[in-house]
């Protein structure tokens, strides 16, 4: 069961990355960067760029590195969002 | 002396004649002219004739030659001194209220093909000819190619490209490397530091560390020599959405580890997509690493950046094999030394 903000997250990845609703799905088993051939290194930014904006949060450069699936990527947003 | 300009009137030769054509000046501007010389020829409807000078004196023409002219208008001024006599003198010109004329049939041209009557803004008399030409010349314009304005960021791309090949003779060298042994290493790489380390920051932390190993291949030629530089300043070659190409440079990158180039390389890209790059992370390159990963072609054979003295370019694999490419300014180094140094960055990519 994903929290809200982890759904929010996988919605704005799935945009990005204009996934097919299996890649989707594989989305909420929390999979991310390492096993999506679409999550290239500048569509990870994308991603990053698109989650700033949604959740009015400023991600640092080392932690955009970190920030590698939903969960690592909603964690964040729930600690640092406003 | 004072100015005493004296005009040269068109006569009316043809009782319906509004307008002659002025065909010819016989004179020069400013020509020292005699009484009843010749000066210059019009065409009426029925003849052809030469008008006299209607003074001694010095005459400026007011208006050039084929043109159109009305009758009884001033073309010319014949002044006492060598000095063009002064502007107002013009407004002795019979004026055309409203603009240029237009004569029953280039009326009916101007509402049969709906162009405007500014077209002929300056003209005193319109003809069918006139509004004819008119038209022939917009289709020809229509016909010629349109050109489409290139983005200010491709502009400054132009001009180092063009530069770079009108002035560095390119050479290159290639290796293979296999995708199995890269992406175990890759995969190493990114559990080691929990981080999305790519290809590319794999192939900037190779090239800068085989770099320092390979003085030559961070200079700037010289007619006299080199300009071997201290620091091993690597440019990262990034494409824009929009297609644009942006090289923002790790400063120092042989001191770096991947993670810091990888963190640089993300933090530049996100800085481009909103905007917000400063100028300074554009300077100071020595080296370029260029990659068209993700996009199905196999191989490139990049345009070195002026200045420099090579660039490392990897795409995808083919067949399970990606294809290393070094381009390199044959003035600087030979291919036995660009071998060399690619081999070395191979080797740092498999084994750091």
């Amino acid at each position: 069961m994903l929290s809200p903000t982890q759904e929010r997250v996988a919605q704005i990845i799935a945009e990005v990355l204009s996934l097919s609703p299996e890649d989707a799905a594989s989305l909420r088993q929390l999979e991310g960067y390492k096993k999506l051939a679409a999550w290239t290194s500048a569509r990870h930014v994308e991603i990053i760029v698109a989650i700033e904006e949604e959740f009015q949060v400023e991600i640092d450069d080392a932690s955009i590195l970190r920030l590698k699936d939903v969960a690592s990527i909603a964690e964040y947003v729930d600690t640092h969002g406003r | 002396m004072g100015s005493y300009p004296v005009p040269l009137i068109v006569p009316q030769e043809v009782p319906n004649d509004e307008t002659v054509t002025l065909s010819q000046w016989l004179v020069e501007d400013g020509a020292k002219v005699a009484k009843g010389q010749p000066v210059a020829s019009l065409i009426f409807s029925k003849l052809n004739l030469e008008i006299e000078a209607p003074a001694d004196g010095y005459m400026f023409q007011l208006s050039p030659a084929p043109r159109e002219v009305r009758v009884s208008s001033s073309i010319a001024l014949v002044n006492n001194t060598e000095d063009r006599p002064a502007q107002p003198q013009l407004a002795e010109q019979p004026k055309i209220e409203g603009g240029a004329e237009f004569t029953k049939k280039a009326e009916a041209l101007l509402h049969e093909h709906g162009v405007s009557r500014d077209a002929f803004a300056g003209m005193q008399i319109v003809r069918e000819r006139d509004v004819l030409a008119y038209i022939e010349q917009s289709r020809e314009n229509a016909d010629a190619p349109k050109v489409t304005p290139l983005s200010k960021a491709q502009l400054l791309t132009a001009k180092a490209l063009s530069l770079s090949a009108a002035t560095i003779p390119h050479s290159f060298v290639s290796l293979n490397v296999l995708e199995s042994e890269l992406a175990s290493k890759l995969s190493d790489l990114i559990d080691m530091y929990d981080a999305a380390i790519t290809l590319t920051d794999m192939l900037v932390h190779a090239t800068a560390r085989a770099a320092r190993e390979h003085p030559k291949f961070v200079s700037t030629f010289k007619d006299d020599g080199l300009i071997l530089h201290e620091e091993v300043n690597v440019g990262v070659a990034m494409n824009l959405p929009d297609g644009s190409l942006v090289v923002p440079v790790v400063q120092n990158a042989d001191t770096q580890s991947p993670l810091e180039i990888a963190s640089f390389s993300r933090g530049s890209y996100k800085r481009l997509l909103k905007q917000q790059l400063k100028p300074s992370a554009l300077m100071g390159g020595t080296i370029t690493v260029t990659t068209l990963t993700g996009t199905g072609v196999t191989q490139i054979l990049p345009i070195i950046v002026p200045g420099q003295s090579c660039i490392v370019a990897m795409a995808d694999p083919f067949a399970g094999i990606y294809t290393l490419t070094l381009g390199f300014d044959h003035r600087i180094v030979n291919g036995l030394d660009a071998a060399r140094f690619l081999v070395s960055i191979k080797g740092n990519l498999l084994g750091a």
